[in-house]
């Protein structure tokens, strides 16, 4: 489902009876309420090969938002002249920002090391992510839209810098389907602190609501997933209530998207079943859960290795978009206005040896190919100091990293100035990153299309450049 | 770090003409061409002949830059190059990526910036003599050819066509209809049902779903009138407000909180959710809904409440600020720039049908719509202010002004008797003071008012009283002249006199008036032994008369220097600095300290540094009983006694400003041969204030000076003292607490009208160089607005215009989508190249002029479409409508449709034997298992799980069509959700209470009468028994079976029926 504005060519009960059971089906069921019609082909959704535009390298992509914006100049992107100047005031021209804050050069607490045979440098916050430093696509030239949490993060998740629009894992849902149509195709793994900006960074928007993220709390169930009487009655429920629908159906006569509705009932029983499953780790082994980090003596490290331990489930089962936020108790998120040290260190000691372990796992199992991890904030951080100790926000250039999928490893895209301060070679923005996403899954990102408003509406608004570089040729 | 944002006004003409011949100077420069050659072309070539070249497959920003020509003409932007400055050069500026950045991709080597400065500096020679034309020319904007568009022709007055089946075209819709039917020698559908009309019209006009008395009713009344009867019922019942209400609200994109980081909620919201319901179920006509809609605070006789008296129309502009909001933007003119394109957009859409915010960057890509028409109604929003409007009967509140005036007398009379008595022996009691020996009660006054010396006014008595001789005193007099506000300052309403600078302030409000008080004029206490708060002359006040009358005073728009200075005094006050409409003083950062709560009966200077914001635009806003009022929500913000007033207001770099007092003393002509001394000269003066105030001859020099002296205390004004005092007082008191508290609701008002540049590419950074003058879109009327408003009136009347075709046209289509499921336009919001063409386009004239005609009654025409055959018709289709209509365009039968997220919950509730009838009042939360959807809060950070569920809009952008889908998210709320237990929990109970004189069947027949709208079927008696039997049992036990019925009641709320309308 690419479009909603193809020609009208079948009818409802025609795509029904066509369409292969699943997820994707519904999904077009329900848009065709939206007087959204899409061609035949379209509607036959091969459950495990959806169609794309072009083959898709990655099936599924995992996305592991670093809530408050992690710092470039301390993580991916070393700049020795900040040793040099540290403590000096920056020569540079400097942007407002939202503290109206202007400090001293401030130079990284932290080493950087060498790793792998592309050499990639990375600093000592990530020692276990840089083990795969040959995987890596290190994007250096990223530009947020907003120095304001919210606004950035409203940009990284939907490509417009205010709420309202549907999140690209709405997109990829949208476009993609479900490869599982016992699970929802568009989850997040919720480490606890909810992205600035609220619940709407993982909406549907303008898009129908079953494309909307399913956020799913390590350790307690999903929403209305438990069933409030015996299974046993429950299905003796829903057979009768199979039957009298049935009658209704034969009451109007022609009515397909109460046909529909009338399945729901079923898929929602099997993803009663299947969601717990998928979010039960007893059968996980104990080498696998102390490689993730189960036993780790921080809290959040433990927190964050359940989400990547379920995020390779939910993978292994055919989700397509998969987001893993943050915990509290870091210091706030990412967001180090003071205490960078002690803030930084902990939220990456929290998230290290879990990505580490995840990159690991995938690979093991010969998913890393087919599956893209996207590691980001919102924004960087300024290499210059707010207050003593701190960073400010910096949209002006920062780092992101992509892994598997299809992505060439062992790369460093981009530049920032000799300060880390702003991009000065092939700046990036969100819209790009969307656009290689989508082009990694199979997808033409100008032909992802919804119309809304009078127009058609893409996750890349009018941009996007894919870049050679980062997704191959 | 200054946040200051330089508006790049592109070269003067002037400086074009100099430039131009410089270069022209230089034809043979042989060295500065081959700097040119080897620097300056290889890079143009490689990094901006993509997009700026006359080969570029599109040209960017108009610009090209493969000529010298090119370069010369410029973009969008003007020249981009400025031979011999290359400070002046924009091109320079976007390598240097100061406002734009040039090249996108990466910012070029320094070396390369430094040749390009060098080669300007040269004079920008540049061997490319021949002018080119770019590839592909965008096709030019055609007003006239997009004038032609379907939408925009006037409406057709159409004779309804002749028909075949005669009997069953029952109205002259149904004749549209069915002709096109028949055309395809089609039969319309059978009718429908009686209980499933009932049903259908039920939950269309109201929401709900009919009870099953109203089912019995109907089903009993044979007469012809039966139909129209129900009818009648549900468009007088006020659930009928609330349903419609709704819809209005997805358009306007209703919530109460401000969503980004903190989500603010706004105060007052409700006020405009209830002012819609009481719309609806007042059928407002069409015109006059749109006409309040935008300037609903500026019409000459505002509609009236008829059961309050309450002032209706100016509640029509509330939506308009019910935009998203972040604090402390580092950008507040893109924040402005970027809340402003959805006020636009909203307006656009809601009241045209017309994508008009698409033109924020370009001109429209398909339809009649500029730039120009975006930025006229930009200019005309930036022109208006949100207001919180009291709507007390404005008729009652001129009423108690009067009879406050006459009361209000006879205590000016006591006080300046009491005055009287006080200064007869001022010249001993000031000696008294001053030698620091009081003994009486009014010389211990003076005595500690003069140590004191709270104001300026006693500051300079004080130095008076120093003069013990004339030498010393004419020293004293000519240094209280000289005290001057600096020459420099702008006084922020009039740059010429202090005392006039409010010439161009805008009140609202019965009290403040666009005028200072008159001398001597004072604020009466509410309670206690105080008499007076203050002396309000000289400068405007609001709250003098009484502080239940609500005001606001606002500044004209100025362009902020770095510091804001302004008098105030006042209980309750706020005051506050408007940046770019910036609505969230207060919060944030960097905004936080741009409003100010003032809570003192002696003149407060107010300061806000404003260098952040320099050459930004602000206006200066004043409230009285504004001290909690703004995002405190739902708080009513009055207090008894609450008054404000605003003296001189400056705009200045630099150091606030001490504002001078003590005029009195240099104003007054001394006769030298009885006044030596300092005490002298207080003495006569004072001695003469009393019979000035009761004769109303106080200068404002005087009229300062006495209010100086009762705020620092120097007179004695408690109420005991005198019986005619106290007696007056108590009179006026007595009255002022009668009047009704302020009712506040979120409106506009008019600040001063100014034009809007164009900001060429959508960038506030980069403006047009003549402003955009205001009117509506040139496509449908393109006169200039000539009044001194802000123009929102003169768009209000052009919006409903009969010259306006499209109003009428999406407004009748906005009622014909919501009951039958489909617009005639399908994109109800979109009646342009984008939208969707109309199924029947005739049948849309039609219904608009008659709808027009008839005076745009909204009640009217849905009365009119519910009782046509087309309304009446069952659902099932024919196999040809299937078959060559799978959309069902033609509407051979009516849609089946899925209830909005509101009357599925509303009907749970409804069922849960919960729901109370109230109307209106502050939004309550989502669990209140006893409201109606309408009233429960809306924050967008986290709007109702279940109404999002079931495609409620989530509050940021338009929505005439709504999204219906369908999940197994849905059917899991509804299996395992906690809402359908507890309504299933509360339905059984309901039950059992009447169950005891029940059969099963009865029962059974019951829940299905509450649930469906109809009785069960023999087939759904025989399942329940089933259903029953599953449970084991036996059937005389289960009427009082508790368990049973919750888990039957909670079957029920699962079958898909209950969802659909059909």
């Amino acid at each position: 489902m690419f479009t909603n504005n193809a020609p009208e060519q079948f009818s409802r009960r025609e795509l029904l009876r066509d369409a292969s059971v699943g997820f994707g089906s519904v999904a077009l069921a329900s848009l065709l309420h939206n007087q959204a019609i899409a061609d035949k082909k379209a509607a036959k959704i091969d459950v495990n090969q959806a169609k794309t535009h072009f083959p898709p390298k990655a099936k599924s992509v995992i996305f592991l938002f670093m809530d408050g914006g992690v710092s470039q100049v301390d993580s991916f992107d070393p700049k020795p002249l900040l040793d040099k100047e540290n403590g000096k005031k920056p020569k540079f021209k400097i942007d407002p920002t939202v503290f109206n804050s202007l400090g001293k050069i401030f130079a990284s607490p932290w080493k950087f090391k060498r790793y792998g045979e592309s050499g990639l440098p990375v600093s000592d916050l990530f020692p276990n992510v840089a083990q795969h430093a040959d995987d890596l696509c290190v994007v250096r030239s990223m530009t947020a839209f907003s120095p304001n949490h919210p606004n950035a993060v409203y940009g990284l998740h939907t490509g417009l810098a205010r709420m309202g629009r549907p999140s690209m894992g709405a997109w990829v849902s949208y476009g993609l389907g479900s490869a599982n149509e016992n699970l929802p195709s568009f989850v997040v793994l919720h480490g606890g602190i909810t992205p600035n900006g609220g619940v709407p960074n993982f909406g549907s928007g303008f898009l129908p609501a079953n494309n909307q993220g399913t956020v799913l709390r390590p350790g307690s169930p999903m929403r209305n997933i438990t069933p409030r009487e015996t299974l046993d009655s429950q299905k003796k429920k829903l057979q009768r209530l199979e039957e009298i629908d049935g009658d209704l159906l034969g009451r109007i006569g022609h009515a397909p998207q109460i046909e529909s509705a009338i399945r729901d009932h079923e898929l929602a029983f099997r993803m009663q079943m299947e969601v717990p499953e998928a979010m039960d780790l007893s059968g996980e082994s104990e080498l696998i859960k102390d490689m993730y980090g189960f036993n780790h003596k921080w809290g959040n490290t433990r927190k964050f290795a359940t989400q990547c331990l379920l995020a390779r489930r939910m993978v292994e089962r055919g989700v397509r978009f998969i987001e893993l936020t943050t915990s509290g108790g870091n210091g706030d998120r990412w967001d180090q206005h003071g205490n960078l040290i002690d803030g930084h260190k902990k939220n990456a000691m929290s998230v290290d040896q879990p990505i580490g372990a995840l990159i690991q796992d995938l690979k093991q199992r010969g998913l890393l190919e087919s599956t893209l991890i996207v590691f980001s904030g919102e924004f960087g951080r300024t290499p210059f100091a707010q207050g003593r100790n701190g960073r400010d926000h910096n949209p002006q250039g920062f780092s992101l990293w992509m892994a598997g999928g299809g992505v060439q490893g062992g790369t460093a895209y981009g530049a920032t100035d000799e300060y880390g301060y702003r991009v000065v070679e092939n700046k990036m923005t969100f819209h790009d990153i969307h656009a290689n996403m989508l082009h990694l899954l199979g997808i033409d990102h100008t032909r992802l299309t919804y119309r809304f408003s009078g127009r058609d509406m893409r996750l890349t608004d009018v941009h996007g450049r894919i870049v050679p570089e980062i997704v191959g040729t | 770090m200054k946040m200051k944002f330089r508006s790049i006004t592109f070269l003067l003409p002037t400086l074009l003409v100099v430039s131009t011949s410089t270069w022209a100077d230089q034809k043979d420069d042989p060295q500065g061409h081959a700097f040119f050659e080897k620097n300056i072309r290889p890079v143009l070539t490689e990094h901006c002949y993509k997009c700026h070249s006359s080969k570029s497959r599109k040209v960017r920003g108009k610009l090209l830059l493969d000529s010298q020509a090119g370069w010369a003409k410029g973009g969008e932007s003007g020249p981009a190059i400025v031979p011999g400055k290359p400070e002046k050069s924009p091109l320079i500026s976007a390598l240097r990526y100061e406002d734009f950045e040039m090249p996108p991709k990466s910012k070029l080597p320094q070396e390369v910036i430094d040749n390009f400065v060098k080669w300007v500096e040269m004079g920008a020679p540049d061997p490319r003599k021949e002018s080119k034309k770019p590839n592909l020319v965008e096709e030019e904007f055609d007003l006239d050819k997009r004038k032609t568009w379907w939408s925009l022709q006037p409406l057709k007055d159409l004779t309804p066509p002749k028909v075949k089946n005669k009997d069953w075209a029952k109205t002259s819709y149904d004749q549209f209809i069915l002709q096109k039917l028949e055309e395809k020698n089609w039969q319309p559908a059978p009718a429908a049902s009686r209980e499933s009309w009932l049903r259908r019209v039920t939950y269309d006009l109201t929401g709900l779903p009919p009870s099953p008395n109203d089912l019995h009713n109907f089903l009993n009344d044979l007469s012809d009138q039966a139909f129209e009867k129900v009818v009648d019922r549900l468009l007088k019942s006020p659930h009928f407000g609330e349903r419609w209400a709704r819809h209005w609200m997805d358009l306007v994109r209703y919530a109460d909180s401000k969503s980004f980081e903190a989500d603010y909620l706004m105060a007052n919201t409700y006020q405009y959710r209830d002012y819609l319901i009481r719309a609806f179920n007042q059928d407002v006509s069409f015109k006059q809904f749109f006409k309040e809609a935008l300037a609903g605070d500026l019409l000459k006789e505002p509609r009236l409440d008829p059961e309050t008296g309450r002032n209706e129309s100016v509640m029509g502009p509330g939506f308009i600020y019910l935009t998203d909001g972040q604090h402390g933007p580092p950008d507040i003119h893109a924040d402005e720039a970027r809340i402003f394109e959805g006020m636009i957009d909203v307006i656009g859409k809601a009241f045209l049908g017309y994508t008009v915010a698409c033109t924020r960057c370009h001109d429209h890509k398909f339809d009649a719509i500029t730039t120009k028409d975006y930025y006229s109604l930009y200019g005309i929003i930036a022109s208006s202010r949100l207001n919180y409007a009291d709507v007390n009967p404005p008729k009652k509140q001129v009423e108690y002004r009067k009879e406050l005036i006459e009361l209000k007398a006879p205590v000016q009379k006591a006080l300046a008797h009491l005055l009287t008595s006080d200064f007869k022996e001022i010249k001993n009691d000031l000696k008294a003071a001053l030698e620091n020996k009081p003994e009486t009660d009014h010389q211990k006054r003076w005595a500690e008012a003069l140590k004191k010396k709270p104001n300026t006014e006693l500051r300079s008595l004080a130095q008076i009283l120093q003069a013990k001789d004339e030498v010393s005193l004419k020293r004293v007099i000519e240094e209280i002249k000289k005290r001057e506000l600096p020459s420099k300052v702008q006084l922020i309403g009039n740059p010429k006199k202090e005392r006039q600078s409010f010439a161009n302030w805008i009140p609202t409000g019965v009290d403040f008036e666009d005028a200072p008080r008159p001398n001597g004029d004072f604020v009466i206490t509410p309670n206690g032994d105080k008499a007076i708060a203050s002396i309000v002359g000289g400068y405007p006040a609001s709250g003098h008369l009484a502080s239940r009358f609500g005001g606001s005073y606002r500044s004209p728009t100025f362009t902020l220097s770095d510091r804001v200075s302004i008098r105030v005094k006042g209980k309750n006050v706020r005051v506050s600095l408007i940046i770019r409409h910036y609505e969230l003083v207060g919060r944030g950062p960097t905004t936080g300290g741009t409003t100010k709560v003032i809570n003192s009966d002696t003149w407060q200077t107010v300061n806000f540094n404003t260098y952040l914001w320099e050459g930004e635009k602000a206006f200066i806003e004043i409230l009285q009983n504004g001290g909690e009022f703004r995002f405190a929500a739902d708080t009513g913000g009055h207090v008894d006694g609450a008054y404000a007033q605003v003296g001189t207001a400056i705009n200045a770099h630099g150091a606030p400003p001490e504002f001078p007092g003590g005029k009195v003393w240099s104003n007054t002509k001394i006769d030298t041969a009885k006044i030596k001394t300092g005490l002298d000269l207080a003495s006569v003066v004072l001695s003469s204030l009393p019979a000035k105030w009761l004769q109303g001859k106080l200068s404002l020099a005087e009229n300062d000076l006495l209010a100086g002296l009762v705020e620092a205390g120097a007179i004695d004004l408690n109420i005991q003292r005198s019986g005619e005092l106290k007696k007056s007082i108590e009179a006026y008191r007595k009255y002022q607490h009668s009047l009704p508290r302020p009712t506040y609701v979120r409106s506009l008002t008019d600040g001063n009208g100014e034009d809007e540049h164009v900001y060429i590419r959508g960038s506030h950074k980069n403006i047009s160089k003549v402003p955009n003058p205001r009117r509506f879109l040139e496509a449908i009327d393109d006169r200039t607005f000539k009044g001194r408003g802000s123009g929102r009136l003169e768009w209000a009347e052009a919006l409903v215009s009969d010259s306006n075709p499209l109003a009428p046209r999406v407004f009748v289509n906005r009622i014909w989508h919501h009951l039958f499921g489909q617009g005639i336009v399908n994109s109800v919001d979109d009646f342009g190249y984008m939208g969707s063409q109309p199924s029947h386009p005739e049948l849309l004239d039609h219904l608009a002029k008659s709808f027009i005609t008839k005076g745009g009654s909204t009640k009217g025409l849905i009365k009119e479409l519910v009782l046509s055959n087309t309304y009446r018709m069952s659902s099932r289709a024919s196999q040809a409508s299937l078959d060559q209509d799978p959309n069902n365009h033609l509407l051979q039968h009516m849609p089946v449709k899925r209830l909005q997220a509101e009357a599925i919950r509303d009907t749970l509730v409804s069922l849960s034997g919960n729901l109370r009838p109230q109307l209106f009042g502050r939004s309550v939360n989502a669990n209140d298992m006893g409201r109606r959807s309408i009233y429960v809060q809306l924050r967008r950070k986290g709007m109702p799980h279940f109404l999002m569920l079931f495609d409620m809009p989530d509050g940021t952008e338009p929505f005439g069509r709504r999204n219906v889908t369908q999940s197994p998210s849905q059917a899991l709320e509804f299996m395992n959700g906690e809402f359908s237990w507890r309504v299933a929990d509360s339905w059984a109970k309901r039950l059992l209470k009447v169950s005891k004189d029940k059969s099963f069947n009865e029962a059974v027949d019951l829940l299905h009468q509450q649930a469906f709208g109809r009785r069960a079927n023999e087939k759904e008696a025989a399942w329940a028994k089933t259903v029953l039997s599953d449970s084991g049992i036996k059937e005389k036990e289960a009427l009082k079976n508790f368990n049973f019925w919750k888990s039957f009641c909670h079957t029920m709320l699962n079958r898909k029926e209950l969802l659909y309308v059909y």
